[in-house]
């Protein structure tokens, strides 16, 4: 038995520090949700909110009117309390080729996932909702390492691996691939993983500081010093990402760890919401906008309407993770 | 592997409509890819029918028998076949009656019969055809093909073509050939279009049996009978054309069959390794912007049956970003172009015909602008047999006073014929 980290909330029994179920009545320890979990729960009725036709399951349209029918990915809403996600598809693609996935122990560990399909691909979305799964399992599993950063480099592996094998042995080069932020949070540091251009961001009152650094032309450039932040970014090539899990790419991810004091907020994101909101204090001010004592779904929720306000070009997925219930 | 074709379906489109557009233009292609070898083929039934009539004495009897005993020779084993020779009425040349089985006893005794042939008589293509359907009509299920070469005018009563062709619909597939230059392309062309066959000109009759050749080569290579493309459209919404425009320009909006309340069928014919595409034009109800709609479902079905062999989807996305709505797909821009190109000469051929100068010169010139805009060199070659050029471009033309049948009937049949064009990928 692990050390004790409190009381089952069914039965009050003990409950040791890292177990998933509680040995004494099998109540689930682990909350956790996810793009992908969500979607399988939510295919059963297709019904047209247009015509109001009955479709069958094999297609993405009504069999009356022809209209696509909602998609369960369109939007995904994870509430788990002290976290909460909200992945949206917004205004102007046609499918929600983004996926999250979150969790938390009952001892506070806390972690969440941020996947974006690279549209050039083939189904991208199947490569989204794969790694961050995968990416997930590992960082709140009993098998990985216990050190965040290793911890944090297996659960990026783990996705890379569910991503080069989506399609079995004989991957084409432009099959499924996607970017992925990782979070961990657990003793007192944040962790972050990164492969690509989604991104994690320290909120803290109207302030807010990027943690990431972007693998994509226009933060290579700038970071080499061969152009400033404003002429990289308005080049044609600024958001062509240079990092990304796909079907013959071993994953190469960043990592950092950072300590935190249990203050502020710390959101995971793709970049449908940074690229409307370029700024990190702008988007920390939204987040405080959302009101004293907002819960993290209603921060969650006011990201993704300020994105799509913004003109929504892109699919919008938002983590958000207040620090002061994260045990320090 | 399998001796079954594989379908796929594939659709080129710009899916973006402007606010309030409501018409939706794709090109469907559909491709059968299949083991090359032929197995243990469906069953197939080949029937030759000869024109024997008084005007191919000569020359050109003793090339028919010859393009025919190569015809008879590219027969596989197992084939089901018959020869028929036509003049006012037809008779079976071999066997004596019904259809024999190909083996190398039979196709010789096939060529011998044919060597015997000789010419006389008038031309009733209805008779032909409806000894031709006889035979087919007694092997149901077999892919069922036949190829028909004349060198002259119908004698038909008024009505009596077009009786007899409506009869022979489904029961068997006819490819056409006409030599020399003095039959009708309009008659031989209305036999082709309705049993979903070719037609071509030869003109010279030495040319006949590399033609024969290359028709039996495609016929023994189907493998499919009877596939059809099923269009489902979203209540509301209606097909305005269906066309055929590779390899060939062929409307095939009339020949819809209604299946269901939301889709129709369109008969295709027999099926080898082969790719043809198909322009299709769907008018829908107008969306919201940002609304998605799937305009059209291209199935293509085994004909007679409910089974999907393959499908594909016409999407339609209403937006108000014009960069979006006022790009063309290429293939629907390049076959449209293919497609008022054959209207063009056909049109102009028939008023040229008629003495109608006027019309004649400009929907030939239209064509030659359309051949240029298309840099379609063999069109403009054929083109310039029947017209003087003065500006490719604008399609600024002359008549020729002098033209050959030769050079008009080969522009005319050949007009439909597409070049292809690679797709958006
Ligand atoms: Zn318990
Ligand atoms: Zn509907």
């Amino acid at each position: 038995m692990n050390a004790l980290a409190g009381s089952c909330p069914a039965c009050a029994e003990p409950v040791g520090l890292g177990d998933r179920f509680c040995e004494a009545c099998g109540t689930p320890l682990l909350r956790k949700g996810s793009t992908s979990a969500e979607a399988a729960t939510k295919d059963v009725v297709r019904k047209c909110p247009a015509c109001g036709a009955v479709s069958g399951t094999a297609t993405e349209y009504c069999d009356e009117c022809g209209l696509r029918l909602p998609d369960p990915a369109d939007r995904t809403t994870i509430d788990l309390g002290a976290l909460a996600g909200v992945s949206d598809r917004g205004l102007v693609h046609h499918r929600n080729e983004d996926a999250i996935a979150l969790g938390r122990l009952l001892d506070g560990t806390t972690a969440a996932v941020v996947c974006d399909g690279v549209s050039t691909t083939r189904q991208p979305e199947r490569a989204a909702r794969a790694a961050s799964e995968a990416a997930l399992a590992v960082l709140l599993g009993v098998d990985a390492p216990v050190e965040p950063v290793a911890r944090v480099r297996a659960a990026v592996e783990a996705a890379g691996t569910a991503v080069a094998t989506l399609d079995g042995s004989n991957p084409s080069p432009d099959g499924p691939s996607c970017t992925l932020v990782a979070a961990y949070v657990a003793g007192g540091e944040v962790t972050v993983g990164w492969v690509g251009d989604s991104r994690a961001y320290w909120l803290a009152g109207p302030d807010g500081r990027l943690l990431t650094r972007d693998h994509s032309w226009a933060a290579e450039v700038v970071a080499e010093g061969l152009m400033d932040e404003a002429a990289a970014f308005a080049d044609r090539r600024a958001h062509t990402i240079t990092r990304w899990l796909g079907p013959d790419t071993r994953p190469d991810p960043d990592v950092v760890s950072v300590p935190h004091d249990g203050a502020g907020t710390l959101l995971v994101c793709s970049d449908g919401l940074w690229n409307e909101v370029p700024e990190a204090g702008r988007i920390g001010e939204f987040a405080a906008g959302a009101g004293d004592g907002a819960t993290p779904l209603a921060v969650a929720n006011r990201l993704t309407e300020v994105a799509l306000a913004a003109g929504g070009r892109d699919n919008i997925s938002v983590v958000v993770i207040p620090l002061e219930g994260v045990q320090v | 592997m399998s001796a079954e074709a594989e379908f796929v379906v594939t659709v080129d489109q710009n899916a973006y409509l402007s606010v309030g557009a409501t018409r939706v233009d794709a090109v469907v292609a559909v491709t059968a890819t299949g083991d090359a070898t032929p197995a243990v083929p469906t069953a197939a039934l080949e029937l030759l029918i000869i024109d024997t009539s008084g005007s191919m004495q000569g020359d050109r009897i003793a090339s028919a028998r010859a393009a025919t005993a190569v015809a008879i020779e590219q027969l596989r084993d197992g084939v089901l076949f018959a020869v028929i020779s036509g003049a006012t009425s037809a008779r079976q040349v071999y066997p004596k009656r019904g259809a024999a089985r190909a083996d190398p006893q039979t196709r010789a005794e096939a060529v011998t019969a044919v060597r015997k042939l000789s010419a006389g008589g008038g031309t009733a293509f209805s008779n032909w055809l409806t000894l031709a359907r006889q035979i087919a009509e007694q092997h149901p299920g077999a892919i069922r093909h036949a190829l028909l070469l004349t060198d002259g005018q119908n004698g038909d009563g008024r009505g009596v073509l077009e009786q007899t062709i409506e009869e022979c619909i489904g029961v068997f597939s006819c490819d056409c050939r006409g030599v020399g230059t003095d039959w009708n392309v309009a008659e031989v062309r209305k036999i082709a279009s309705a049993l979903l066959g070719t037609v071509d000109i030869v003109a010279k009759p030495e040319n006949l049996a590399a033609d024969f050749h290359a028709i039996m080569n495609s016929a023994m290579g189907k493998r499919v009978a009877d596939v059809s493309l099923r269009l489902w459209t979203p209540k509301g919404a209606q097909v305005k054309f269906v066309k055929q425009v590779a390899p060939e320009v062929e409307d095939l909006t009339a020949k819809r069959v209604q299946t269901g309340p939301l889709h129709g069928d369109y008969p295709l014919g027999a099926w080898g390794a082969e790719s043809r595409e198909y322009h299709v034009c769907v008018e829908v109800p107008t969306q919201a912007i940002g609304a998605e709609m799937l305009a059209c479902r291209a199935m293509v079905v085994r004909g007679g049956s409910t089974e999907t062999l393959a499908q594909g989807l016409v999407r339609a996305v209403w937006t108000d970003d014009d960069a979006l709505s006022a790009k063309v797909s290429r293939k629907v821009a390049h076959y449209t172009g293919q497609s008022e190109y054959a209207d063009a000469v056909e049109h102009g051929l028939a008023a040229r015909r008629d003495g109608d100068e006027r019309t004649a010169t400009m929907r030939l010139g239209r064509a030659v602008a359309l051949a240029t805009a298309a840099g379609d060199r063999e069109k403009l070659e054929m083109l310039a047999k029947v017209v003087d050029v003065d500006d490719a471009a604008t399609g600024t033309v002359r008549l020729k006073s002098k033209v050959s049948d030769e050079a008009e009937m080969e522009l005319d049949i050949r007009s439909r014929r597409t070049s292809r064009v690679r797709g958006e990928g």
